[in-house]
Formats: structure tokens, sequence, C-alpha cells
């Protein structure tokens, strides 16, 4: 590309730190028999992303501040990675606005988990070559993820999705010796590539559709001007179709390719009915399931559904699917957490219904509300995490929290922050929380578009309930009331050091007031400050999502949040009933509704529904037929030893014949094979 | 008689031109001398003479003349076109873009080669000063053969790079395998220089000319005098390639020889032979070239076959390493038949990157020699991933790149070789070369059986001796590291290799060169 | 019919041509065939030499045909004999015939292809399409060492450095594999 002033060659430097990070300590760590000492490991692990958060806020400034005719983006160009004939991938990255504010809470939440990551690991000592393996697969981690959000097409999107991936099944299998942690390793690779596998057709389908209409192209910004001319596009049906009787479909291509994308982000954003892994995922060391199954890796799905909103803006079908399946697992999930015991799954719950959340915005095609909750959850949700890191370290690696209770005086810090982090997921005003889902219940409300809006409306509203329920119980059972640990343990909890302490701080300051410096309502801007622009996120992303303008007076804005926070009040109040007031109300009030309990404690019995109905089914027919008659009878059997020997007893008897290892023989078959040689040549034999 | 000595007219020379074949000439006459001043003396400055010690020296220097030679020719690669001839009046050699290309590969295997020879010689009691005076004859032998566009320069140039590797090849004088190789690929040598000879004589006879471009004019493939003499030069060339059927040499001579030589003769003939293969295709014979298509055709899908199958059965790395050699001159031989620059550009590229890879792999068997003895059953691998993982990696990493396996560049090579022969089959509207890649492929996925099993004995099986010390000498260490980076940074970014330190395209490079030595 | 016609239909160009390469070809014969007594061998490699040297002389080229027998029929039989005399070899003990089936059968394609090959180049003699005629007249000089050595040191320099070379490169080999001391 010519420089247009959209060339920037810092870009680069941004994933380019982590990758020499993972490297150099990585091809260290397989060589030599020993790891380094652990202050040189902190000091390789945790400088790249700092220098990356670095770098990536320094062009953050530019891109903000620099005047652009054409859009507002950089492009950095590193080199041809693919070239051939009609097909160009290039390895570029773009920073455009919403690039931008995901880099930004890549390499800042990043930063603070590796430096947490230091005290949290410095704890464990299961395995001697631990410490530095985890930090390689962090910065590796951290490299993928930023290329998934630089990526200028879909096929480095594709690169670092799928790396995301790969760290993620290497971190929750980290602990990799008990073998309950290698499986859920295991689940979340297998379900990921589910979605991968959908993703991947989804590329194709939108290649081939480009292609068709003459722009062989898988660049964002290209096909983003060219997306307008596949609208008409439908699905190829072979002519067989028509011909057996069957009524032949017309499926928009857009909205198939739309859909496949989408299959994808509920895959890698544990959206129904792909959102069975990340519970489980809840097995790898804390601060992953802070950084990867809370903050990052897990809002990649949003990002790519945001990323392609010029496609979802063609496909209003896939869009209202994004919608519902959204509003459904916020719902869903939200209804799980309350039951749960372990205080890391409760919070995975809650992840898998924030996520909800964010896809519900999405599909509402209010995309700058699904990524300014993205940015405020990746906030309180790390924080939250990190903080039950802390609890968990405390407690000396108990997670149950029928054993804990009454750790406010023991850990007054933790005890603050998360608090905040759970008032900030609440939605309390003024907290970020508030604002950001506030934003995702304006969009429901006001959208036209997507068929039973107000339903998912009414809907996300309850599930707003739900959650102050259940994170207020799980305040409540966690730091208050007289403890349920026993004597021994608890007397030794005490609070963590600063190094775990600090990030907590940082992010506890972030969740507070991020949300109004970042997206403060503009009707509440006009009517406080006389400033109609002060969503400021908004509109930064509006020059690279879609935003549809909408208008909306002071007082249905302040009633809207007002019944919002009604509701999580009212909620906020039956928690505090239940689980601080009268906790002995808790067995009775379980005993009636027993049969709703167990099903929920039971998470709806959706696990064991897969394993009996797909897994179980599949692992007979694999082992049954494909293995013991395909694989073992037919490919090895008759394919690949029978060629094997067949080929050996041929070279066996032919090395008999010709390779004497005399000079004589040597020169004998040269001369028959210079002599039919000429022959040939010549045409006369 | 009344003569006067004055008709006598100098002709004009250039020397420029052939700086980098003088450098190593020049190095060739010195280092016999600098050795027997050497090993006369008792000590230099101050420090006393042993043969370990001059053997490094000799060594040291002979790296610096290729050095030197290797950056004249890097500074020449950026043209494309002939450089003006030596001795423009009756030019021999043509110092364009693909000489360059090749005579930096050649000197690149070159200087890998003598810098993992010295701990090798002197661990297996062949230390003599020798080594180096002949690799480098045998260096500039190369040189020349793959810029000669005359057949007496053709003929006298290969004699110069081979008689040395005769000698190189039973270097291991107290070894019986290394003589009984020498004297095998002398006897066969000779006998394949014969009936290039014979061929030459033919061609001269026909045409009454030496130059190659000059027989270009006048060949006529009509005529059966031409098409023997064009079929037995032919046969010489692919001889010194090891193309199936002039192959057998080749095993027992690449598992005779010392282990540095075997790579270095698979490497470096192999490019030299290519290079004269291209001017003799593309100058002399190329009225002709479509009645030689058919045989070429056969003689690369033979050498492929039985290459591969052949190299199944092997249970020493060496003499599997020599069957894969034979393969891969198959799989470059496709690219000759391809008409047009582009098989010709996918050649260099390949021949790069088959030399770094294979270089790569007899560097590790060389390194595991010891106590006067090579290392190199697939048996003796087994458990080096733990014994020297360093070594297993690298080795692990030339196989995986000889299978052609993404991303490495064997890969990349590979590919870019059946895209030509499938492109050209398409605007042509021939199957044949269709089908000789698909032959082509599908030996690849063959010989996958036997290069994937040396990574399987290192990785996956216990080893069945104690962890040697580890003896390496930093010179090993650093051609084993090239080599695997190399394998890795050609697979990824085989446009901008040398970005770091070279602003060269290696791709545009050689279809440069190969599109300006066509006429 | 004079004395000197008489000689000079028995001798002329084409009769020598003749004479000279039946003989070549004979002793050439007698050298592959004369397994029991490899002394006989070396001296009917004498012949074939020096019937070649008259083939080169007849050709104009005077110095390559004395070289021709200088070097070839001079140094190196004498030297082949020394090693013949020296090792003291018996015919049978050299000729250990391990594969003689092999033998017949090369013979059978030998003589095949020499066949063939003779009738094809009889057929391209009778229709000479690409044979060159016209070859470049030659001066009284030509063949002469003042020639040759004109031609070596300008039009063929760098081959003549490179022939030295090749010589330098074959002396080290020679002297490597030859040399008594081993350490």
């Amino acid at each position: 590309m010519v420089n247009d002033g959209h060339a920037n060659d810092y870009l680069r430097l941004i994933p380019l730190f982590p990758l020499l990070g993972a490297l150099i300590s990585g091809i260290w760590l397989m060589f030599a028999r020993k790891e380094w000492p652990r202050s040189i490991v902190i000091l390789v692990a945790c400088s790249a992303p700092i220098a990356s958060f670095v770098v990536a806020f320094s062009q953050f400034l530019e891109l903000a501040t620099a005047k652009f005719p054409d859009g507002r983006f950089f492009i950095d160009n590193v080199y041809t990675w693919i070239g051939s004939h009609s097909f160009q991938a290039e390895m570029s990255f773009l920073f455009d606005p919403l690039s931008a504010v995901m880099v930004m809470v890549v390499t800042g939440v990043g930063s603070l988990i590796h430096i947490y990551s230091i005290g949290y690991m410095d704890d464990d000592h299961r395995d001697d070559k631990g410490f530095q393996r985890f930090f390689v697969y962090l910065n590796l981690f951290t490299f993928s993820m930023l290329m998934l959000v630089l990526g200028d097409n879909l096929l480095v999107l594709f690169v670092g999705w799928e790396g995301v991936g790969l760290c993620s099944y290497l971190l929750i299998g980290f602990w990799y010796l008990e073998d309950h942690n290698a499986m859920c390793g295991q689940k979340a690779f297998v379900v990921n590539r589910i979605g991968d596998f959908a993703f991947l057709i989804g590329i194709f389908i939108l290649f081939w559709a480009f292609y068709q209409a003459g722009h062989p192209t898988i660049d964002f910004l290209e096909m983003k001007a060219h997306i307008g001319e596949l609208t008409e596009l439908t699905v190829p049906v072979p002519p067989w179709f028509a011909t057996i009787g069957l009524a032949v479909p017309t499926w928009k291509l857009l909205t198939v390719a739309g859909l496949c994308f989408f299959v994808g982000a509920c895959g890698k954003s544990a959206q129904l009915p792909l959102y069975v892994w990340l519970p489980d995922a809840m097995a790898g060391p804390t601060p992953v399931s802070a950084l990867i199954h809370a903050a990052t890796m897990v809002t990649a799905g949003v990002y790519m559904v945001c990323r392609m909103s010029f496609l979802y803006d063609h496909a209003p079908g896939a869009l209202s699917t994004i919608a519902w399946v959204g509003g459904l697992t916020a719902f869903f999930a939200a209804t799980i957490a309350i039951t749960q015991k372990d205080i890391k799954k409760v919070l995975a719950y809650s992840t898998v219904s924030q996520l909800g959340y964010m896809f519900l915005a999405a599909g509402m095609a209010s995309y700058s509300a699904a990524i300014f909750h993205l940015a405020t959850h990746a906030f309180f949700k790390a924080l939250l995490f990190l903080a039950a890191g802390s609890v968990i370290l405390g407690m000396h690696h108990e997670q149950d929290m029928d054993k804990m209770g009454g750790l406010r005086r023991k850990m007054p810090m933790t005890h603050i922050v998360f608090l905040i982090g759970v008032l900030a997921i609440i939605g309390a005003p003024p907290l970020s929380g508030f604002f950001s889902k506030d934003e995702i219940l304006l969009g429901a409300f006001l959208n036209h578009d997507v068929p039973g809006a107000k339903f998912l409306w009414g809907l996300a509203l309850f599930t707003a309930g739900l959650t102050s329920f259940y994170m207020l119980r799980l305040y409540f059972r966690i730091f208050t009331g007289p403890t349920r640990a026993s004597a021994d343990v608890f007397s030794h909890v005490k609070e963590q050091p600063a190094v775990v302490v600090g990030p907590l701080v940082v992010l506890a300051l972030l969740s507070v007031f991020a949300g109004g410096v970042m997206g403060f309502p503009d009707a509440y801007g006009q009517w406080l400050m006389s400033m109609p622009d002060s969503n400021s996120l908004r509109h930064f992303l509006s020059e690279t999502v879609s935003t549809s303008e909408h208008h909306i007076s002071l007082g249905q804005e302040l009633g809207l949040a007002g019944l919002a926070v009604f509701v999580a009040l009212v909620a906020a109040g039956l928690a505090a009933v239940l689980y601080f007031y009268r906790t002995e109300l808790v067995p009775g009030l379980t005993k009636k509704l027993r049969h709703v309990h167990t099903v929920l404690l039971n998470k709806y019995y959706v696990d064991e529904f897969y394993h009996a109905v797909i897994i179980k089914p599949l692992i007979r027919m694999s082992d049954a037929l494909l293995f013991r008659v395909v694989d073992q009878r037919i490919i090895d059997g008759a394919g690949v030893n029978g060629i094997a020997k067949l080929v050996r007893g041929i070279a066996d008897n032919g090395i008999k014949f010709a390779q004497t290892g005399l000079a004589q023989t040597y020169v004998f078959v040269m001369l028959i094979g210079g002599v039919a040689f000429l022959a040939y040549l010549v045409g006369g034999i | 008689m009344e003569t006067s000595v004055l008709e006598f007219t100098a002709p004009e020379l250039h020397f420029g031109t052939i700086s980098p074949l003088l450098t190593v000439a020049l190095g060739a006459v010195l280092l016999p001398i600098i050795e027997a001043y050497l090993s006369r003396r008792k000590s230099f400055l101050s420090r006393p003479v042993t043969r370990v010690w001059i053997g490094f020296m000799l060594s040291f220097i002979s790296t610096i003349f290729l050095a030197i030679a290797l950056m004249l020719t890097l500074g020449k690669l950026s043209v494309p076109q002939a450089e003006v001839a030596f001795n423009a009046a009756h030019p021999m050699i043509a110092m364009d873009g693909t000489a360059h290309f090749l005579i930096a590969t050649i000197l690149l295997s070159a200087i890998m080669t003598i810098l993992v020879s010295g701990r090798y010689l002197a661990d297996v009691g062949a230390n003599y000063g020798e080594y180096y005076a002949l690799v480098l004859a045998s260096v500039l032998g190369m040189m020349l053969l793959a810029a000669s566009t005359n057949m007496i320069m053709l003929f006298v140039s290969l004699e110069l790079m081979s008689i040395p590797i005769y000698a190189l090849a039973g270097f291991r004088r107290l070894s019986v395998r290394s003589n009984e190789s020498a004297m095998k690929y002398f006897i066969i040598g000779s006998f394949a220089s014969g009936l290039m000879l014979y061929g030459m004589a033919l061609l001269y006879g026909a045409t009454g000319s030496v130059g190659l471009a000059e027989i270009g004019t006048k060949f006529d493939p009509e005529s059966v005098l031409h098409l023997l003499g064009a079929g037995l030069l032919l046969i010489g060339l692919t001889f010194k390639i090891a193309a199936v059927p002039f192959h057998q040499w080749a095993p027992d001579v690449y598992e005779g020889a010392p282990t540095t030589v075997s790579g270095f003769m698979a490497t470096a003939v192999k490019v030299a032979a290519f290079g004269a293969l291209f001017r003799v295709l593309s100058l002399a014979l190329q009225p002709g070239i479509e009645s030689l298509y058919g045989a070429l055709w056969v003689i690369a899908a033979l050498s492929m076959t039985v290459g591969n199958v052949m190299a199944m059965i092997q249970r020493n790395v060496k003499r599997m390493l020599a069957y894969s050699s034979i393969a891969h001159a198959g799989y470059l031989l496709i690219g000759l038949i391809v008409p047009g620059s582009g098989g010709y550009s996918a050649i260099m590229f390949y021949l790069l990157v088959y030399t770094f890879m294979t270089i790569g792999a007899f560097t590790v068997i060389s390194v595991l020699a010891k106590d006067h003895e090579d290392k190199d059953q697939i048996d003796d691998l087994a458990g080096l991933s733990v014994l020297r993982p360093f070594l297993a990696f690298v080795m692990a990493v030339c196989m995986f790149s000889l299978a052609g396996i993404p991303p490495f560049a064997g890969f990349m090579a590979k590919f870019q070789l059946f895209k030509a022969a499938i492109q050209a089959s398409t605007e042509l509207g021939d199957s044949s070369l269709l089908w000789l890649a698909i032959i082509g492929v599908l030996n690849s996925a063959v010989s996958l059986y036997y290069y994937l099993r040396i990574p399987v004995v290192m990785y996956m099986r216990d080893p069945e001796r104690e962890a040697d010390p580890d003896s390496m000498a930093g010179f090993e260490r650093l051609v084993l590291f090239v080599c695997a980076a190399a394998v890795f940074v050609l697979g990824i970014f085989p446009h901008d290799v040398f970005v770091i330190f070279w602003d060269v395209d290696v791709i545009a490079v050689v279809s440069e060169a190969a599109r300006s030595m066509l006429p | 019919m004079t004395f000197g016609e008489i000689v000079h239909l028995v001798i002329n160009e084409q009769n020598l041509f003749i004479f000279f390469s039946t003989v070549a070809i004979l002793s050439a014969l007698g050298v592959v065939l004369n397994l029991s007594n490899t002394v006989y061998a070396a001296l009917s490699l004498v012949v074939s030499m020096l019937a070649l040297a008259g083939l080169f002389v007849m050709l104009n080229a005077e110095f390559v045909g004395v070289l021709q027998v200088m070097i070839y029929a001079g140094a190196i039989v004498v030297l082949f004999l020394f090693v013949v005399m020296l090792l003291n070899l018996r015919g049978g003990e050299m000729a250990a015939d391990r594969q003689p089936f092999l033998k017949l059968v090369g013979a059978g394609i030998v003589i095949a292809a020499t066949v063939k090959l003779t009738s094809l180049l009889g057929a391209a003699r009778s229709n000479p399409s690409g044979i060159q005629k016209d070859w470049m007249p030659v001066g009284p000089e030509f063949g002469s060492v003042r020639d040759i050595g004109l031609v070596l040191y300008t039009d063929y320099l760098l081959l003549f450095q490179v022939s030295g070379i090749l010589l330098l490169a074959g002396i080290v080999a020679a002297v490597i594999l030859a040399k008594q001391k081993v350490d």
C-alpha cells in the first residue's frame, strides 16, 4: 500500500515483543536442562507485554489525534505472506479504533496479570520447570491475541485465533500431571475445534464470494469496500436438487457466511451450545482464568463479530440469531451460577453470561456497546478472578465457598477490591459496569430489527437481577459471617504480598472509573456538563463499526437506568437477606425448590446430555468401525503396511540383483541404461 | 624459417569478471605451500606446531579465501546479465546471474563443509593439510563448470571438480571402505567422463564448433550424429548428479567417503552439474530440446522412484541420504523439462535449500563420529533427543524439510518446482508434465516413510548407550544452527530471506537469472 | 605404372586411414581380451596408441601425434608395465570372474549397439544433413607447436591456466593417496 498517512511501521513491534519473549525463553527451555533464575524469567516475561503496552499506547494517542481524510486507521504491511496468482495474503496489521481498544485492553490487562502471576506462580511447587514454562505460554498467548486483534485480513486473524486456542489448551492443562486438568484442556480444545471448523468454512465461503465478484481478497478494508456487491448472491445449489423434486432453497450467501463465523465465535466465546468448555477451563492457574478465560481470549468472538460488522449489516438473519443466542446464553448461564459452590465456577458462568450480554448487544447492531462492555468486563472480571485467586492462595488452594466465610478481616485489601468488582458487575452507579450494561439494555430497548427485541430486553433486565443475586451471594459467602473453614486453615490466612495486591488495586481503580471516562452517555453529558459527545468510546468506534444513531431523551435514559438499578437492588436485597441476615432460611428454601435446585446444580445436565448423545456413540463408532475395521484392517493392513511390504520386497530383490557393490556391475548397469537412453533418443531400438 | 615473434597480439583481459575464481585459485595454489611451510617448523609465533593446529590454521585460511570469493560473488548477484567476458574474444565462461547464484551456493556449501571438517578429520585420523587444497581446487572446478559455455571448458572444469573429489572420497586412508569408495568413484567416473568426451567429439565433428551457443545454431534434431552426441553428453552430466540409471556409485561412495566429504559431494557437485546442464540444454541443445524431453522425463521419473524406494530399506543413514539425493536429483530434473525460465529458477532455489538441509544432516552424522568410527547406523541415533538434544533437533528439522513438510524450506522448494511443472502443463496443454508432477508428489509421500523414521528413532526410542561428552566444536554448532535457521527462514520468508543482512529477494534473483540465461 | 604410382596406389590417404584404424581397433581389442598375460595387454595398448598417433598425423596434427607417442606410448604404458611387473600377477588371480552371466549379456549388448550404431551412422553418411562440411581452411602452419602455442596463450588462456591447476590438484591428490607416512 502506498504511504498515504496510514503506514505505520511501529505496529509490528506490538506483537513482536511477546513473541521474542516467548521465543528466547522457550528455546532456552527446549535445549537447556534447567530453568533460568526466577528473576531473569520475570524480567524477560514481564517486560514484553509492558513494552507492547507502551508502544500501543503511543500509537493509540497518534491514532486518536491524527487527522485522516479517509478513515481513521494505521496499517503496517510487514511482508507478503502468501502470494499466488490472484490471491494475496499480506502479513500486515491494522490499527483502527476497534483494534486499538482491543490492543489496549489486551496489553494493559495482560501486563497487570503478568505481574500478578509472579506472586501467584511463585507459590506453586508442583513442577520444577513450571515457572518459566508458564511465562513462555503466557507470552505466547499475548502474541497470539495481538495477532488476532491486529490482523489486517482473515488469515492473520485466523492464525491468532488458532494460536490463542493452542495457548488456552496448554495453560488449562498446565498442571498436566493431574489427569483431570489434562482432560479439561482437551475438552476446551475439541469444543473449540468445532467452532474453528465453521469459522474456516466461513472464510472459504467469503473468499469464494469475493472471488466470484471479481475482488479476490480477504483483507478487511477491501472486503468492507466491496461487500455491497455480494448482497444478492445466494448459496449455489447443485442442479440435481431440483431434478429429484426437492425445493430449491434460496439462502443468502452472506447470511450463511455470517452464521458460520458466528458458530466459530460461539466456540471461542463460550456461547450456547458450545459453552461447556469454559467452566472446565477453570482447572488452569487462576491468572490464566483471568487473562484468557475472562478478559481477552473469550472476547475474541465478540471482537470478530464487530470486526465483521460490515458483513452482518447485510445479513440481518445472522444478526438476529446472534442476539437471541446471546440473550439466552446470558440468562441460562446466570441461572446456573446461582447454585454453584466453587468460586471459580461461579465466576466462569458469570463470564459466559456477560459474554452473552456482549453478543446480545452485537446482535442488536450496537457494536460499540458490545465493545464497551467487553472493555469494562475485562477490567472487573479480571479483578474478580485475581481477587478470587488471592482468596484461593490465602486459603491454601481451597475453592469451595462452603469452606470459607469471614475473610473480611483477614484479607482487608482483597475484600475491598472484590467488593468493588461485585458492585461493578451488578451495575451499581457510577461504576463502569453500570454504564456499559446500561448501553446494552438501551440498545436492546430501542431495536426494531430483531424479532422479539422487547422480549430479549426483558430477559436481559431479569438476568441483571440474577447477576446481582449470585454475585452478592458469592461475596457474602466468602467474606462475611462466621467462618466455615477449619480452625487450622483459618488461622493461617493472611493478606497477600504487594505483587499480588498491586495489580488488584489498579484493576479496581479501572473498574470504578473506566466506564464513566470511556462511555459517559451523551444524554447525561448534555445534562450535567453540557457536553453532547461525552460518550467518547462510542464516537471513537463509530469510525469503524456502524453505530445506529439513537436520539433519546434524558428522561427515557434515566428511566431505563433507574429500572435496571432497581431490579439489581431488589435482587441484591434478596441475596443480603438469604446470605447475610437470615442464613438459616437457605436450607429450607433449597429443600422446597429442590427439583429446580438439582437441575441447576447439575447445570441442566448438558454435559451428561452431550456425553450420551454425541460423545459415547462417536467413541463407539470410532472404535468399532473406524479403528478396528477401517484403520487397522483397511488402511494399516492393506494400505500402509501392505504397500510398504510390497515396496520393500521389490527393493530387497532389486538390491540382490543390481546393488552388488562391484564396480563392474555398476558400469554394466550404466552401460545398459546408456544404451537404452541413446536408443530412445535416436528412436531406433 | 622466417617468422616474426611480434605477430602475437595479447588478448584483452578483464580480471574483475573472474575475481571470485581468481581468489579460490589463489587459495588452491597457496595452501599446499603454506602447509609445507608450517609442517616443517617446530614452533610458530612461539607456540608448538601440532597437526591439529596446522589443520585448524589451514581450515581458517581456506575459509577466508572462500569467504572473500563469496563476498565478491554476492556483490555481483544483483545483476542478472552476464558481465563482460574475461577474454572477450573467446568467452569460455559466462559470469551471469545464474552462474553467480550457483557459485554462491557452491561456496556456501564449501565453507560449511570446511568449517565442520577440522574436528571430524582429527577424530577419524585423517588430519592431512591437503584436504583443504583439494576442496578449494574442486570448488574452482565447480565454479567454472557452473559458468562454462564451451565444451572444452566444460570438460576440463568437470575433471578439475572430480579429481580432487575422488581423492577426498578416499581421504581416510586407513579405512577400507573409504579406499573402496574412492576407487569405485574414480573408475566409474572415468567411464562416464569417457562417454561424455565421446559425445563432445561427435558434436564437434558434426557441427565444427566447441562453443555451446554456436553448436546451438547448428544443432539438427533430425541427425542421428547430433542426437548421439547430445545423449552421450547428457549421460556424462546426469552421472554427476547421480540420476538413475547412472546412480549406483552414489550409495557406496557416500557411505565410504568421510562424512563431511559426502555432504560436500551431495550438494556442491550437484549444484555445479546442474549449472552445466542449464547451459548445455539452454544453449547447445535448445533446437532439439523437444526430442530430449522424453528421455529426460523417463530419467526424472526413474530417479525419483528408485531413489525413494531404495532409501526405504536402508539401515545406514549415509546410504539413506545417498538414495535420498538420487530422489532429489529426480525432483530437480523436473525443472529441466519445464520449458522457459520457470523451471530453471525453481531448480536454483531448490538447490540452495537442498544444500542447507543436506549439509545439516551430514554434519549431524559427522559430529556423532567417535573413536575413529562413524556412528552412522539408524540405530545409532536412538534416543538422540535425550543424549544430544540440539543435534536431534537439527536432524529432525533437516528430515522434515527433506520430506517437504511445511513450513520448512523443503516444502517451499518442492512447491515451486511442482508449481512450475503444473503451470507449464496447463499452458502448453501437455499432460506429461502434469504426470511428472503427480509422480513427484506421490514420491514425496513415499519419502515420508524413511525421513520420518529418523525423528521417530531419535525422539521415541530410548538411548542404547551412555551420553557422550559433548565434544562439538564451535564451528559445528554454528553450521548446524545456520542450516536449521536457513531451513526455517527460507521456508517461511522465501522472498525476503536476506532482508536483514542483504536486500535480496531470492526468488526474484533466481527468476531474473534464469530469464537472462535463456536466449 | 611407375613405382611411385604403385606406392601411391597402395599408400594413399584412404588406405592409410583404413590401416591405422584397423590396427587401432584390433590392438584395443587385444588389450581387453588378453586376460592371461597383462604384459601383452599393455604392449597391445602401445600399438593402439601408435596407430592413433598415425591418425593424428594424417589430420595435420603432428604435435598431438608426437605427444600421443611420448606420453601415452612412452610414459603411461611404461608405468603400467612397471606396476604389472611389481605386482607380479598371474592371469587367473586377476580375473576373478564373479558374474559370467552379466559378461555375456554385456558383450551381446555392446555388439548389438555397435552394429546398430554403425548402420545408423552409415545411414547418416548417405544423408548427411546437419553434418559440418565447410570446415575452415587451415594454414600451412596448422598443427605446429607455434600455432598451438599462440592459441593456447591467447584464445584459450583461461583454459590453459585452469589445466595447470588441474594438474596441481592431480599431483596433490596422488601425493595424499600414495604417501607413506601415516600419522
